[in-house]
């Protein structure tokens, strides 16, 4: 069986454990409040992880999406709360922001050729000291943080009637749509051969530029749609949000099938990581064990997928050199005979 | 120059140079439409360098390129992609995680507002492979392919291009022999369709089955072109030597040694490198494993040594055996001079000293802290020893020249009281003068009593340092040189699989 | 393969959804019944016989303060057999309060105890939880939205009480620098706001510089040392709050120059109470963490039980702790049992 599917059926097969686990332990766990409040908590990472995917898909990393949708969440704050701005201005200024701040990670990367963690590791300072500039600052010059009361920026924290929230359809929709996108567009399987081998990418005419910008661009966007409904969730932005949380999205991204290697992994899998960490998250609070538990029971899955990853390796080169070596005896017993 | 309709390459008085040496000399060079063409030469005789000359990887220094008859510039892959020239290398170039398809129509996929119609491109390279009968599915993922299959793959993806001529090079180094055949059968296949094919092999039994012309290049020189029809396997191996090497390096008078042994391997097998390798080294021997690139060499000196595992077998040392790894082989006394030294030799940005200290710590420290005057006075000692130039064991080792930091890797083992050296091809990228040198300190060991166990490539110079040769061919003992006088042709007819296997019987 | 996948994850939405359906009586929409008849209503539950349970969610469960609040919170709640008490660490992450107060909405706690990390970030959380019926009572910091108490330390006051103590001690002349909280955190602005209301009555002190410490004791110790070879002469040094002031007392007995100044902290914790003993401090503002906790404890008790129905509130209701200025002269007052 292809790895993919192995690793597809392990880590639907650890969220479909852990469901089940919390299920029969908590009656909490099963309630639609909770679902949908657990789907929620899940919305904003996993729209990170989506971005985050296809830059590892590329090979590649993109730690500073965190801090770029801090910076899209402090851009529109203080346009509305000091500048007094149009919402919509707000929104297409850190939709701007975002998309300039992936087109920055792209230079970094695909331009002056510097390894995409060392890149987007220094972008994210960057990105987060940006934060602190534009933060909203008292009357003695002090940063303070404030609360929005803008109704569009409210309407992003909504949900639908049944209590399904608008920030869980935008993750799925946006889900599917890059599933789409990496598996049925030429852009797709670009971004796939330029991670997987780019010397044969590129002598078939694929420009690791235009994909490397490509995939930065799109986790930039992400970033910037993940800002929208982190406002309309918490509807304030400090000098902190968002930073850390791509290290959520990183980890849902390793648990759902990516390598660092790149060219491996997909959304689909992605999702299904961002579902295992948040259940986990969310039944460690029923139960409230020790966030400490939470993050060793994260790091041993993480671990448990990477040990996989190797091992799937080292046998398929076992399971091939054992087969050059029988084919080997019969070819010498062939010239042996002649 | 008249040019001949029928040729579809004509290369006329190639030069390249590296620095001030010639890789290629006034070099001509054709291929006609719809022929196999084979490129045979030594190690370092010029054929890689020549097919990166056409191919664009090297620009060339002198002489001019014609193809279909035009004259032609080849600057860039590109290039040669553009004109219908396709190679198909050992290292293969596909996207594992990508499909049959995606794979064959990568860079040129079909797109409406950039969205794949997979269904047509499905549809388009089933019908290719189709044409040619090929065992693949075009919805399969490469990389639960089979070697042969991946090639099949290749191939397509050169086709697909409209490719006139496909480079192949070594491309049954990892085939069955199944797979061997179906792949001749596929060459024969596209030189009826009239697509011409550069043919590049060690295996003579393939060159000879399949070619329809042969060229021999040997020191970056034309030897000459013939038809198959009209040679036999020798003559090419004569061509490949050259006639006028003298006596003295053509052939070399072996014996046994009837010294104690110091090393002897059981019926060793690493599934996969090599199988069922018997041998014994004695005390002041220099016994070579000669054979082609690939035959396994490397392979069973990297598991005498302990740096790689065995599946079978047994490895004794002074008749006992000892724990397979590398720290007790160093403890027994065996040193190993790997064959890519700079990855795996010396550390290139720390000094000479440091790099000889790094075998020697045991002796060097007490309780983990290096005594430093010590370390100074080994540095020192080693460069003595070897003759560093320049003599001093401060400078990085990665700021040597090629010679010198062999050199360097050499004076690790020879500081130390050495049983056993294991040596792969001590003097790939080495000039003549330091050749010369490393002969001389691999003939000073033997001499002290220490048991050699050398591979090399170079057939002068397996006959320049040999007391008894083992050749292997696909990983195993094909034949044993331990007495009379040995030829330069005697191996390689041996270690191309063209010579009657009379593999002489245990030592009498 | 992929379909078998497909399938088995739109029976787990499906699933859910379905469970969604059936079992809709949570807390989620309190608010919207709003024909409010005043600000009372029927007590949802018996404070001495019904099941309860009570969370405290710290911004920072390990440190000083966060454990004297909850050891004070713990020993008021421990005389009521029927309440569960519960902490639940915000791991100074201000996004992460918000998650922990939506799961407690889902888990129907009966009141919140909360020290928020900033005030704004947990705004929307605490009006989905007063909404959802469950009162919140906030330690220290308040949060910016109207919900059922806060209990505070004094933060203006006490950085007026602290600026002037300084000003004074030096007779209204002199050079002052700040070492200030995390940027953003409100506790350090209010106390920021007192502080410099306070100089601004002494034309005669000049602020220096003012950086921030980042709460911790190594920073603010490195912003000393850095004011210290910047400026010769420094009458006196505030931060915001004890650790900090600790930090910036061992860097200015490093540089052998502890009679220069004064060196105010705020809190009041063990540590600094000492130091003040030894000669190290010169003074803080102390706040018995402990009464701060059981206050907040029993405020909740007083919402469950009680008949005002805290989701109409328009205004917090606050509490204000005492500010005990204390220095040399009186530390021994504060008894072993007070300090935390």
């Amino acid at each position: 069986m292809r790895q993919e599917m192995l690793r597809r059926y392990i880590s639907f097969g650890l969220l479909a454990a852990l469901v089940l686990a919390f299920s029969l332990t908590s009656e909490f766990f099963f309630t639609s409040n909770n679902i949908y409040n657990l789907l929620r908590e899940s919305s904003i990472v996993g729209i990170l992880a989506i971005g985050i995917t296809m830059t590892i898909i590329t090979g590649g990393n993109d730690l500073s999406c965190g801090a770029l949708l801090g910076l899209d969440a402090m851009v529109i704050s203080r346009l509305l709360y000091v500048n007094e701005a149009n919402v919509w201005i707000a929104i297409t200024a850190a939709l701007a922001v975002s998309l300039l701040g992936g087109l920055f990670n792209g230079f970094l990367v695909a331009i002056l050729r510097i390894p995409d963690f060392i890149a987007t590791l220094s972008s994210k300072f960057v990105f987060s000291g940006l934060t602190l500039m534009f933060a909203i600052r008292s009357a003695t010059g002090m940063i303070t943080t404030k609360t929005l009361s803008d109704p569009t920026i409210k309407w992003f924290g909504g949900k639908l009637d049944f209590g399904l929230y608008y920030v869980t359809i935008a993750f799925f929709a946006l889900a599917i749509l890059s599933q789409f996108l990496l598996k049925n567009t030429r852009l797709g399987v670009h971004t796939y051969a330029i991670g997987s081998n780019r010397n044969s990418a590129e002598l078939s005419g694929i420009s690791y530029i235009k994909t490397k910008f490509a995939a930065f661009v799109m986790s930039g966007f992400c970033a910037f749609v993940g800002s929208l409904f982190f406002l309309g969730k918490i509807r304030a932005a400090d000098t902190e949000s968002g930073i850390g949380m791509e290290f959520q999205a990183i980890s849902a991204a390793v648990i759902g099938g990516c390598a660092f290697t790149g060219g491996r992994g997909d959304v689909v899998g992605t999702v299904i990581g961002v579902l295992f960490l948040k259940v986990l998250e969310n039944g460690v609070l029923k139960f409230n064990l020790s966030t400490e538990m939470q993050k060793v029971l994260t790091g041993s899955v993480i671990v448990i997928m990477l040990v996989f990853d190797a091992a799937y390796n080292k046998y398929m080169q076992a399971k091939t050199s054992k087969s050059a070596v029988i084919a080997r005896e019969k070819r010498e017993k062939k010239v042996g005979a002649q | 120059m008249m040019h001949n309709p029928e040729n579809l390459v004509e290369m006329r008085g190639i030069d390249k140079r590296f620095a001030h040496v010639y890789a290629l000399k006034s070099v001509d060079f054709e291929i006609r439409r719809g022929e196999v063409h084979s490129l045979l030469g030594e190690n370092g005789a010029g054929k890689s360098t020549l097919i990166k000359v056409l191919t664009g990887v090297y620009p060339k220094d002198g002489g001019e390129i014609y193809f279909d008859g035009k004259p032609v510039e080849i600057n860039s892959r590109d290039d040669a992609f553009n004109l219908g020239i396709a190679c198909i290398f050992q290292e293969l170039s596909l996207v594992p995680t990508l499909t049959v398809a995606q794979n064959i129509m990568l860079g040129k996929e079909k797109a409406k507002l950039g969205v794949l119609q997979k269904k047509s491109m499905n549809r388009e390279v089933s019908e290719l492979i189709k044409r040619f009968d090929f065992p693949l599915r075009a919805e399969d993922v490469v990389e639960t392919l089979s070697v042969a299959q991946r090639q099949m793959v290749e191939i397509l993806k050169a086709l697909s291009t409209n490719a006139s001529l496909i480079i192949m090079d070594e491309p049954t180094a990892s085939l069955s022999s199944k797979e061997s055949e179906m792949l001749f059968r596929i060459i024969g296949q596209l030189r009826e369709k009239g697509v011409s094919i550069l043919y590049i092999s060690h295996r003579l039994e393939e060159v000879f089955q399949l070619s329809d012309r042969i060229t021999v290049l040997r020191d970056g020189q034309l030897v000459g072109v013939v038809p198959k029809e009209e040679i036999v396997p020798a003559d090419v191996i004569r061509m490949m030597i050259g006639k006028e090497l003298s006596e003295a390096t053509a052939s070399r008078p072996l014996k046994v040694s009837d010294a104690h042994t110091v090393l002897q391997v059981r019926n060793l097998t690493r599934l996969g490198s090599f199988e069922d390798v018997s041998f014994e080294v004695k005390a002041g021997e220099v016994l070579v494993l000669a054979g082609l690139v690939g035959s396994g060499r490397t392979e069973v000196l990297r598991s005498v040594y302990g740096a790689d595992p065995i599946d079978s077998g047994t490895v004794l040392f002074e008749g006992k055996p000892y724990r397979h790894s590398v720290s007790t082989a160093i403890r027994l006394g065996f040193g190993l001079i790997p064959e890519d030294r700079r990855t795996q030799g010396f550390a290139p940005l720390l000094s000479g000293t440091r790099n000889v200290a790094v075998t020697n710590y045991d002796k060097l420290s007490r309780l983990g802290v290096v005594n430093a005057k010590k370390e100074k006075q080994l540095g020192e000692t080693m460069v003595k020893l070897v003759d560093l130039r320049p003599a001093n064991p401060t400078v990085p080792v990665g700021n040597l020249s090629g010679g010198n930091q062999q050199k360097v890797v050499l004076g690790k083992w020879l500081t130390r009281d050495l049983k056993v050296i294991l040596i792969d091809e001590p003097t790939v990228g080495i000039d003549v003068g330091a050749k010369d040198e490393i002969y001389n300190f691999i003939e000073q060991l033997a001499a002290r009593g220490v048991a050699v166990l050398l591979v090399s490539s170079d057939v002068a110079e397996v006959l320049r340092v040999a007391t008894r040769i083992l050749v292997m061919r696909n990983g195993k003992v094909v034949h044993e040189f331990n007495d009379g006088v040995v030829t330069q042709e005697n191996i390689l007819l041996v270690s191309s699989g063209m010579a009657e296997d009379h593999r002489t019987e245990a030592k009498e | 393969m992929k379909k078998i996948i497909a399938l088995m994850l739109i029976m787990l939405l499906a699933f859910s959804f379905a469970a969604c359906g059936g079992s809709d009586n949570g807390g989620g929409s309190g608010s919207d019944g709003s024909q409010a008849e005043g600000i009372f209503r029927d007590p949802k539950k018996n404070p001495y016989s019904d099941e309860l349970k009570i969370a405290w969610i710290p911004s920072d469960a390990p440190a000083a303060n966060c454990v004297a609040w909850g050891a004070g919170i713990e020993r008021e709640l421990s005389y009521w057999s029927n309440v569960t008490f519960n902490t639940f660490d915000g791991e100074r992450d201000a996004e992460k309060q918000s998650s922990i107060i939506q799961d407690l909405i889902v888990q129907e706690y009966d009141a919140i105890i909360l020290q928020p990390y900033v005030s704004s970030t947990v705004a929307v959380a605490v009006e989905d939880a007063e909404a959802a019926g469950i009162p919140v009572i906030c330690i220290n910091i308040d949060a910016d939205s109207p919900h059922s108490a806060l209990v505070a330390m004094t933060d203006y006051e006490a950085g007026y009480a602290i600026g002037v103590e300084m000003a004074e001690s030096v007779g209204g002349e002199g050079n002052f620098v700040v070492i200030q909280a995390t940027p953003g955190a409100t506790r350090g602005e209010n106390l920021e706001e007192g502080f410099q209301a306070a100089i601004a009555n002494y034309p005669g002190i000049t602020i220096l510089d003012e950086q921030t410490g980042e709460w911790n004791s190594e920073k603010a110790n490195a912003v000393m040392t850095d004011f210290l070879t910047k400026y010769d002469s420094i009458d006196g040094v505030f931060c915001h709050n004890d650790q900090m002031a600790e930090g910036a007392a061992t860097a200015v007995q490093t540089a052998g120059r502890l009679g220069e100044m004064s060196i105010w902290g705020a809190n009041g914790e063990a540590k600094a109470l000492e130091y003040i003993e030894q000669g190290l401090m010169t003074g803080t503002v102390y706040t018995d963490c402990y009464d701060q906790g059981a206050t907040a404890a029993r405020l909740a008790m007083m919402f469950i039980g009680g008949n005002l129905d805290t989701s109409q509130f328009t205004q917090t209701l606050q509490i204000k702790m005492p500010p005990i200025v204390v220095t040399s002269e009186n530390v021994a007052s504060i008894t072993e049992d007070m300090r935390w």
